[in-house]
């Protein structure tokens, strides 16, 4: 079977760095919602996630591909644009996966206290980014940002104690949101 | 054998200078900067065509970060037009073709030396810093394995026996530049060596500090709107320090100022060490006392800057 | 009026262009040719080549013209070039035992199989200047005979039959690039040696100059020193089999060191090792006793405190290109700095008149 390897960076140099920056004011302001273009991924990995992945993984990244994700057309895909490695979420650098599957954070990779950096960062479809009841604070807001996340628990829950922890990006289409370790989230 | 285009720099190598994946590790490496305010990051650093200790860090992030669409600025000591800001901003206009600007408030990027513009920075601006010695613990302990140990334990005592040490000898904190400081009430970090005048400008800041110490191989950052704190002790508060007199050029009372020596006899004066905070100034119509065409001292007795390197002659 | 001067751009534009009229020199002179100086400067060629971990003599050659002769400068330049070059895979280990010697000597046997061949030395040598070369230069032909297609053993391995020397045993560990990798300590041995063989050879003469005054004295002979071409192959998985890149000049030495032993463990001879690029014998020599005393640790002995045992002190200062960018940094202007360390010390001197007045006032 062939799988259709199209869709990916028209200019890898210039589309990966408009990607990267769109990722990194995500990540840089929790609750910003960026957004990313140009990409036809195969299902189910969306514009946003196929960005990423494709601005981030090479041959030194080990990703973990959850539930149905892990195809033989996406990681054909994966493997023919970054030549990425595949590993189970335990190892994994990046981990591809939807929001009601990111299991228990204490089986992921938080780094160590010399090395808190050695850490997964988790890539999760999230139903919908937007203004919410959710209340983020911390590094890179300013003051708080209300944003629409229901249950903060499956991004907490298992998370050592800072400096450790697991990074995450919540993505919906072309849109991506950063909610690193360091962001606190409340239920208004 | 190898052939090489002997022209042009820019048909020879990637946008902004690095091959892909070099900027892909820098790149995963400043998104766990990020989320770790002021740990430093191991990383990779290339060895780049500038020497070690000129800025290699710097130019590798900026490179890793930059977009055509960007507007940089390059300083050294808060200047454009030293040299070593020239060589920078020369090499980002060849590798990237990007626009370029002396104007703080224009430049999407700033990549710095030693300096924090005086203009404030506004959200959605990257400044870089160059840092030679990324570990503020390293002339206390100059093993790495054992700094590293401290900073994952937190174990800070030794930076504030230093400080502590110091207020005892000379009854100040004998350090006025890269002045340690403690970021997000977990890492202590060295702010690079800019004077401890801009230490309070990274708090709170609008725009993202990235650091790139190229030979140390290390990055690491401040997220926008970061508890960023000097540290101090309750009795002996951190004090900014500046030459207690105003810019002769713009007459500014608020901005950094260098010291000038314009004669034999040792005749000095002070001008902002931003240059373009002070030609902006200027231009609107703030006058020092050392342009004022009023002085009859100052009318016929031409006055040249012999206090950097941008006044080689050769 | 005062005007800043800015006078940047055109300063640095005007610097390189005298740089470029220095370089050519007089040009009544003929200019070098690349040939000339990978034929007649060898030994500079294989010290840029080593130290810039590129074998390529044509583009050390270039590098050397373009430095003026600067070594660290054209060990940069091609430090600087290599970055950019794409990586296509690893080389198999390189069989030195299958080397095509033009120089192989032990300081431990006075004969050995396949013979001692003295080859191409300064050795024995008597350093007076040889003002025959002032002139032209040309010397006769040498005769040369076919090259000896002995097979060519290791000497240490001799010793090993009897179980005499440490056996070196593979730990499966591979050498990190330290060019693609950040330095994190400790390190594996193949790592160690990386640097050390990428090190500066000045800064490994006198930290080997050092074990032999007593800085963690370790009391090496060599083993055996070899200089000539061994094969590079790349396994291609593609292809099911190997193919031959071409042959790199190299230069190996091994020390055998002072003997190791202990109540459950018979005395035994231990080595140091050193690998440099072209033809390099200092260097691989001193590489050999510096790696010797970085041994302390599996071997068994105490640490002494010499700077030649302490691996982080070794591998952060080895690398010339990272110490004559920061030890030259300092030149850049640090005015900023400087006016702020300046403010401080005018207010400790304010503050100690103060005080010396007000104690002054209260004797009075």
């Amino acid at each position: 079977m062939t799988h259709d390897l199209g869709g990916g960076f028209n200019n890898t140099s210039k589309d990966a760095a408009y990607a990267f920056r769109a990722i990194m004011d995500a990540l840089a302001r929790p609750g910003y919602i960026a957004a990313l273009g140009g990409l036809s991924p195969p299902d189910p990995l969306s514009i946003a996630q196929a960005g990423i992945a494709l601005t981030l993984f090479d041959h030194e990244t080990h990703i973990a591909l959850k539930g149905r994700y892990g195809t033989d057309a996406v990681r054909a895909w994966l493997s023919f644009h970054t030549g990425t490695y595949f590993t189970v979420p335990e190892k994994a650098d990046f981990i591809i996966c939807d929001h009601d599957n990111i299991g228990p954070l204490d089986q992921l990779r938080q780094g160590s206290d010399e090395y808190p950096d050695q850490s997964a960062t988790v890539i999760t479809a999230y139903p919908r980014l937007s203004d919410g009841a959710c209340r983020l604070t911390g590094p890179g807001i300013n003051d708080e940002v209300m944003v629409s996340i229901a249950d903060p628990s499956p991004f907490r829950d298992g998370q050592r104690s800072f400096p450790l922890g697991v990074d995450f990006i919540l993505t919906h289409d072309a849109h991506l949101m950063g909610l690193p370790r360091t962001t606190q989230m409340e239920m208004c | 054998m190898t052939s090489i285009n002997p022209n042009s720099m820019t048909d020879d190598y990637n946008f902004a200078y690095l091959d892909e994946q070099t900027k892909r590790m820098i790149r995963r490496g400043l998104l766990k900067a990020i989320a770790i305010p002021g740990y430093q990051v191991p990383f990779a650093s290339r060895e780049m065509p500038m020497p070690y200790g000129w800025g290699t860090g710097g130019v590798q992030v900026t490179s890793a970060c930059l977009t055509p669409d960007d507007t940089i600025k390059v300083i050294d000591q808060g200047a454009d037009d030293t040299t070593n800001a020239v060589s920078i901003r020369q090499f980002f206009e060849k590798t990237a073709l990007v626009n370029t600007t002396t104007d703080t408030e224009a430049a999407s990027l700033i990549q710095t030396r030693h300096r924090i513009p005086e203009h404030d920075l506004s959200e959605g601006q990257i400044l870089v810093y160059q840092v030679p010695i990324p570990e503020p613990l390293r002339f206390l302990e100059p093993r790495e394995r054992e700094t590293r140990k401290m900073h994952a334990l937190s174990e800070y005592g030794l930076m504030h026996v230093k400080l502590y040490e110091d207020i005892a000898h000379h009854g100040h904190i004998a350090t006025s530049y890269a002045y340690p400081v403690k970021v997000e009430e977990r890492y202590v970090m060295d702010p690079s060596p800019i004077p401890k005048f801009d230490n309070p400008k990274m708090a709170n800041c609008p725009a993202l500090q990235l650091f790139g110490a190229g030979r140390e191989q290390r990055l690491y950052a401040i997220p926008p709107y970061c508890n960023v704190v000097s540290l101090d002790f309750e009795d002996y508060p951190f004090t900014r320090l500046k030459a207690d007199t105003i810019c002769a050029l713009c007459a500014a009372n608020d901005s950094y100022l260098d010291e000038v020596i314009i004669d034999d006899s040792g005749t000095r004066m002070y001008v902002c060490s931003d240059t373009h905070y002070c030609e902006d100034r200027q231009s609107k119509g703030h006058t020092g006392t050392a342009n004022s065409l009023d002085d009859p001292d100052n009318v016929d007795r031409p006055i040249s800057n012999k206090g950097g390197d941008n006044a080689a002659s050769v | 009026m005062y005007v800043a001067v800015k006078g940047g751009e055109k300063a640095i534009a005007n610097a390189h262009r005298w740089l470029d009229e220095e370089r050519r020199g007089d040009r009544s002179v003929a200019a070098l040719s690349i040939k000339q100086i990978t034929e007649q400067m060898a030994l500079a060629v294989s010290r840029v080549m080593a130290e810039g971990s590129l074998y390529d003599p044509e583009l050390a050659g270039l590098a050397l013209k373009q430095s003026r002769g600067d070594l660290i400068e054209a060990i940069f330049l091609i430090r600087a070039y290599r970055t950019t070059l794409p990586r296509f895979g690893t080389s198999s280990p390189i069989d030195t035992s299958a080397m095509q010697c033009k120089r192989r000597i032990s300081a431990t046997f006075k004969d050995i199989p396949g013979g001692q061949i003295l080859g191409p030395t300064f050795d024995y040598t008597h350093r007076l200047l040889d003002f025959k070369l002032m002139a032209d230069g040309e010397v006769p032909e040498a005769e040369q005979d076919e090259p000896s297609q002995s097979s060519m053993p290791h000497i240490l391995e001799l010793l090993n039959k009897d179980d005499l020397i440490q056996k070196e045993c593979d730990d499966d560990n591979t050498a990190n690039d330290l060019t693609r990798e950040p330095l994190t300590l400790p390190v594996n041995r193949a790592t160690r040696l990386q640097a050390l063989a990428r090190g500066d050879e000045g800064f490994l003469l006198g930290l080997g100059y050092s074990t032999q005054r007593g800085f963690a004295r370790n009391h090496a002979f060599v083993g055996e020193l070899r200089i000539g071409f061994v094969t590079v192959e790349m396994d291609i998985p593609e292809l099911g089999f190997s193919i031959d890149l071409g042959m790199i000049e190299i230069t190996e030495c091994e020390t055998v060191n002072q003997f190791q032993g202990s109540k459950s463990e018979p005395a035994q001879f231990t080595r140091g090792y050193g690998l440099v690029l072209g033809q390099q014998e200092r260097k691989g020599i001193a590489m050999a006793l510096v790696d010797r005393a970085l041994r302390w640790q599996e071997l068994g002995e105490d640490y002494l405190g010499a700077p030649a045992q302490d691996e982080e002190f070794v591998l952060s200062h080895c690398d010339n290109i990272q110490a004559t960018g920061f030890i030259e940094h300092i030149k850049l202007p640090h005015y900023v700095d400087f006016q702020s360390e300046l403010e401080l010390v005018r207010q400790l001197r304010r503050d100690a008149a103060l005080s010396k007045e007000a104690s002054e006032k209260a004797a009075d």
